[in-house]
């Protein structure tokens, strides 16, 4: 392997460490004297010697890294391979860009990005006739942000990094992995910049590690970019704005980018592109609008264009059709909707068997029979757009009747309206389906958008309806992870076979990294939450629903899904998607049938509940125990400690402590000091609460949590720390983590929670302890828990 | 321009360097340098009134018309790339620093998203087979990462890390291993908190 800039810094614990793990070091380094090894003056033979000294083999080299050649001429003579490229060197010139000189620009990018790409170049094919490489290029925040006074070293380290984008995709194939960091650590060339005690804190030996694992031959990472430093590692990718489409016809104006200005730089619906491809995929959605919007028919006429006339869209009649289904439709909803997930749970197995006594239509399906109507907007007369513009946005579905398992339902749409909302077009579109006898079942309205095609001074429409969540926590909350092929099963069962779905490249089309779930997939999993938790699974009392759709999921996400029971009658939500925080659904409520009075239940929930307001983080104790019951033993192997949280400024300002026995049997949580506490942790109710539910960073309150370990010897402490640390934070990542909170409605006995479970998070080892059924008892004061 | 109080520079990369793209290491490299060389004029212009932003074009000319097919060369007219270009070159316009991709209509803007990474003791000897354990943590974009624009939010991210280390008196070695233990250890009972619903 090939280090250069090995004489010292980060370069010489670079080699030193290859060379203890049996690596062959070249110790690249210009240093002070070119008579040999051993010369004793240069750093690189002092490198060399130490490396020996201490069994380990390596040879110096003194030519300058522009002649990369020589440097892996040395490496084929010596041991006749290479198979590790550490491109360290570096040197710097600061100088504020006013009075750089040329000389000053041309030694930093040659010394860098040229002195990178010579050796990198000279050692690529004997890489790829070994058909294995690893190459690590050295980029830093400086090229990746800017800095004042490093022009020269910027522009030379980022194009390292442009240079690493291009090696990693050529190299791939050969298994040649090209990756780049972005090192802070205290070296001579940084000393110059920071100040001293941080310099000190900055070690290399903190960066060696991770240039060590990216390249091992059992590492796959590649094309990856990473700021470490002072125990610190982290990477980074490209995010980029939906942007602006602008129509093709002709081009716009500098005065139409200001306007749209704040569309182009916003961030809300960003994706995360990985090649030059996903750049040209948005493009051509955008061309693809130009062949579509090159047929329409010009016009003239004020309130209209080209692409929309109000007056022939608004006049426009759906043929009515039919939907004939059976119960198997009827079934593989409820599943493509996430439905009975646990088998064995009797009342979700009512909505997807058929020869269940009470076999039901969860209410949600309600959209997809009249959906049909939704094809007919794509060959309108009177509107012409790309169907890759139009976004599902609003959706409304009252049920009138109840919803048969089978039979014949009798579609009939109309458009309801057309709006010019300026950057796009409104369409809303009502449909009512009967059935073979002629009552109304269902009525729906779409309402969808289309981008780039509005501004033709038309009708902007009535406001919107708002129905946003009360100000206080949710009533409750229902977290269900979807299926990585979800949008799979949801395209057979509900007949939207848009490719947008299926086909990764609709889907780059369309601007997307991957597939994206069905809107409507993403509603019925809200619809299911709010049933089960406000209309005990009864889809009689589940009268109409409406969202807006306010944002697309990935198949694979978690789903969020917070309620909030404004009246009798009327269930506000919304959705999120967990892995993101970001609002998937919005302006959504259910209306359900007024309950009757809570009799019987009433006296049960005040039995179980606690008299007095109750300590938020009661909750993730009784969390923590039920996730004992199943495993304990092992956890309590592992950790082998007594924790006692005390927990401050609770409700009134009380204060309360718990323990958490992970010592003893299989593991305990109880109310209340332990006899002696391995760990003392001392917080507030709400800090805890955060942390636990990730809200909070732990190294932003430490100062507000006190911990003190006691009654252990050292040796005992240190090796539990450890255990727990290297044995355990490699296992414990909780946000990762896949949930199903099942939480009662104030009205409802605990006994009305159902089992929740947790769906199996197969990519991730940090849940490779079994996943169970249990029952998670919220106390009556419900607090937001996420 | 300096001595005007002002000035408008648009340098030009592209996707290839952005993204990188097969057999163009020369031309990502260079690109990729053109950014770089952006970020930091922008933060030196800055107080003079001198605006660097940089653009990736598509647009259909002599040098992509190699490399893409003809019907996609048509349609990328250089004709969508100059507004862009004037309004960034405007006196009135106040964007500096930033990185656009544009072409056949559409306009987007492109920032860097880091992961939260993970921290390591500062008191102990990292290995690289902490990197490999932690891996998931490093590099998961969760809802914590964030979206850095100047150098000086890598050393702040570092500079917690330092400062939670002084945060808990150091009387002990064992002490100090408490800032790391709390970050991840936390882990651990969150985990166990989860891993129960």
């Amino acid at each position: 392997m090939i280090v250069t800039g090995a004489g010292g810094g980060l370069g010489r614990i670079y080699a030193l460490e290859f060379a203890r793990r049996g690596a062959k070091v070249v110790v690249n380094d210009l240093g002070t004297s070119t008579s040999g090894e051993g010369a004793g003056s240069s750093p690189a033979a002092k490198v060399v010697e130490e490396i020996r000294a201490a069994g380990g083999e390596a040879v110096a080299n003194f030519d300058s890294v522009e002649n990369g050649a020589a440097i892996v001429k040395t490496a084929m003579d010596t041991w006749g391979r290479v198979d590790i490229v550490i491109n360290n060197a570096g040197i710097l010139r600061d100088v504020s860009f006013m009075k750089m000189t040329d000389a000053e620009w041309e030694i930093v990018n040659r010394v860098h990005l040229r002195g990178s790409y010579s050796v990198s170049r000279a050692a690529w094919n004997v890489m790829r006739e070994q058909k294995f490489g690893r190459i690590i290029m050295t980029t830093s925040a400086a090229g990746i942000y800017g800095n004042f006074g490093q022009a020269n070293y910027s522009a030379a380290k980022l194009g390292i990094a442009g240079l690493a984008n291009t090696l990693a995709i050529e190299g791939k194939s050969r298994n040649i992995h090209v990756n780049t960091i972005a090192p802070v650590a205290g070296t001579r060339m940084t000393a110059t910049v920071m100040p001293p005690d941080l310099v000190e804190a900055l070690k290399p030996e903190y960066v060696m590690p991770l240039v060590v694992y990216l390249c091992h031959e059992g590492t796959d990472v590649n094309g990856g970019l990473f700021e470490v430093g002072a125990g610190w590692v982290s990477t980074l990718r490209w995010e980029r704005t939906r942007g602006h489409l602008f129509p093709i016809q002709k081009p716009p104006t500098p005065e139409q980018i200001a306007s749209e200005w704040p569309h182009v730089i916003d961030y809300t619906d960003s994706t995360f592109p990985t090649s030059a491809q996903d750049s040209m995929g948005t493009i051509m959605g955008a061309l693809d609008k130009l062949k579509a919007s090159t047929s329409a028919t010009p016009s003239a006429t004020s309130g209209k264009s080209e692409n929309v006339d109000p007056e022939q869209v608004l006049a426009h009649r759906f043929a009515p059709y039919s939907s004939s289904y059976t119960t198997k439709d009827v079934a593989l909803y409820a599943l493509s909707i996430g439905a009975a997930q646990n088998q064995l749970d009797d009342q979700e197995l009512s909505f997807t068997y058929e020869n269940h006594p009470s076999f039901q239509a969860l209410p949600t399906i309600g959209i997809i029979f009249p959906f049909g109507v939704m094809g007919g907007v794509m060959s309108m007369p009177g509107l012409s757009f790309n169907p890759m513009m139009l976004l599902h946005g609003e959706q409304y579905l009252e049920i009138k009747r109840p919803i048969p398992t089978s039979g014949t339902l009798t579609n009939s749409g109309r458009v309801a309206g057309i709006y010019d909302k300026g950057k796009g077009v409104v369409l809303a579109i009502e449909a009512t389906s009967t059935d073979e006898r002629g009552n109304e079942v269902l009525f729906n309205r779409f309402t969808v958008f289309i981008r780039g095609i509005g501004g033709y001074g038309g009708d902007r429409g009535p406001a919107p309806e708002v129905h946003d969540p009360p100000a206080r926590d949710p009533d409750a909350v229902h977290i269900e992870k979807t299926a990585d092929n979800q949008a799979l099963w949801y395209r057979l069962s509900s007949g939207d076979l848009n490719p947008l779905h299926a086909d990764p490249s609709m889907a780059a089309i369309g601007g997307f990294d991957k597939p994206i779930l069905h809107g409507m997939c993403t509603f019925g999993y809200a619809g299911r939450a709010v049933l089960k938790h406000f209309c005990a699974n009864d889809p009689s009392k589940f009268k109409a629903i409406g969202v807006r759709l306010a944002s697309h999921v990935f198949p694979g996400e978690t789903l969020v899904t917070e309620m909030w029971k404004v009246s009798d009658t009327k269930v506000v939500f919304r959705v999120k998607v967990q892995e993101r925080d970001k609002v998937v659904i919005s302006n959504a409520f259910v209306t359900i049938a007024a309950a009757p009075a809570p009799a019987a239940a009433a006296p049960a929930a005040a039995a179980a509940a606690p008299a007095a307001p109750a300590f938020r983080s009661a909750s993730i104790f009784a969390g923590i125990e039920a996730r004992l019951k199943d495993g304990g033993a092992e956890v309590v192997k592992k950790v082998k400690a007594v924790y006692e949280f005390k927990i401050s400024g609770g409700p009134g300002g009380a204060s309360q402590s718990w323990t958490v026995d992970l010592k003893n049997g299989s593991g305990s949580v109880s109310l209340g000091s332990p006899e002696k506490a391995d760990c003392v942790i001392k917080m507030s109710d709400g800090d805890l609460v955060a942390l636990f539910t990730g809200k909070l960073n732990a190294v932003r309150i430490s100062q507000s949590i006190t911990l003190s370990l006691l009654c252990l010897t050292l040796t005992t402490c240190v090796r539990t720390i450890a255990k727990c640390l290297y044995g355990w934070s490699s296992q414990g990542h909780g946000q990762h983590g896949t949930r199903h909170e099942a939480r009662p409605p104030h009205q409802a006995s605990l006994q009305a929670v159902t089992a929740s479970y947790d769906h199996t998070h197969k990519h991730n080892p940090a849940h490779s302890y079994p996943t169970r059924s249990s029952y998670v008892p919220h106390h009556h004061n419900n607090t937001t828990l996420l | 321009m300096r001595e005007q109080k002002f000035g408008r520079v648009i340098m030009t990369t592209s996707a290839a360097g952005i993204y990188g793209n097969f057999g163009q290491a020369n031309y990502s490299a260079a690109k990729l340098g053109a950014a770089g060389f952006a970020n930091t004029l922008a933060i030196e212009g800055k107080s003079r009134n001198i605006h660097v932003n940089t653009i990736a074009p598509l647009a259909g000319t002599r040098m992509t018309a190699t490399v893409m097919p003809p019907e996609l060369v048509e349609a990328l007219k250089p004709e969508y790339i100059a507004p862009l270009v004037a309004y960034l070159c405007h006196e009135g316009t106040d964007v500096n620093g930033g990185l656009f991709e544009v072409g056949a209509g559409w306009v987007s803007t492109v920032r860097r998203q880091r992961t939260r990474g993970h921290f390591f003791s500062l008191q102990r000897e990292l290995t690289p087979e902490d990197i490999r354990d932690n891996w998931g943590s490093i590099t998961h974009f969760g809802p914590d990462s964030t979206n850095p624009t100047k150098t000086q939010d890598s050393i702040g991210v570092i500079m917690a890390n330092l400062e939670a280390s002084k945060a808990i008196p150091a009387r002990t070695s064992l002490h100090s291993l408490l800032p790391s233990f709390i970050v991840n250890h936390t882990h651990t009972l969150i985990s166990l908190y989860v891993a129960s619903l």
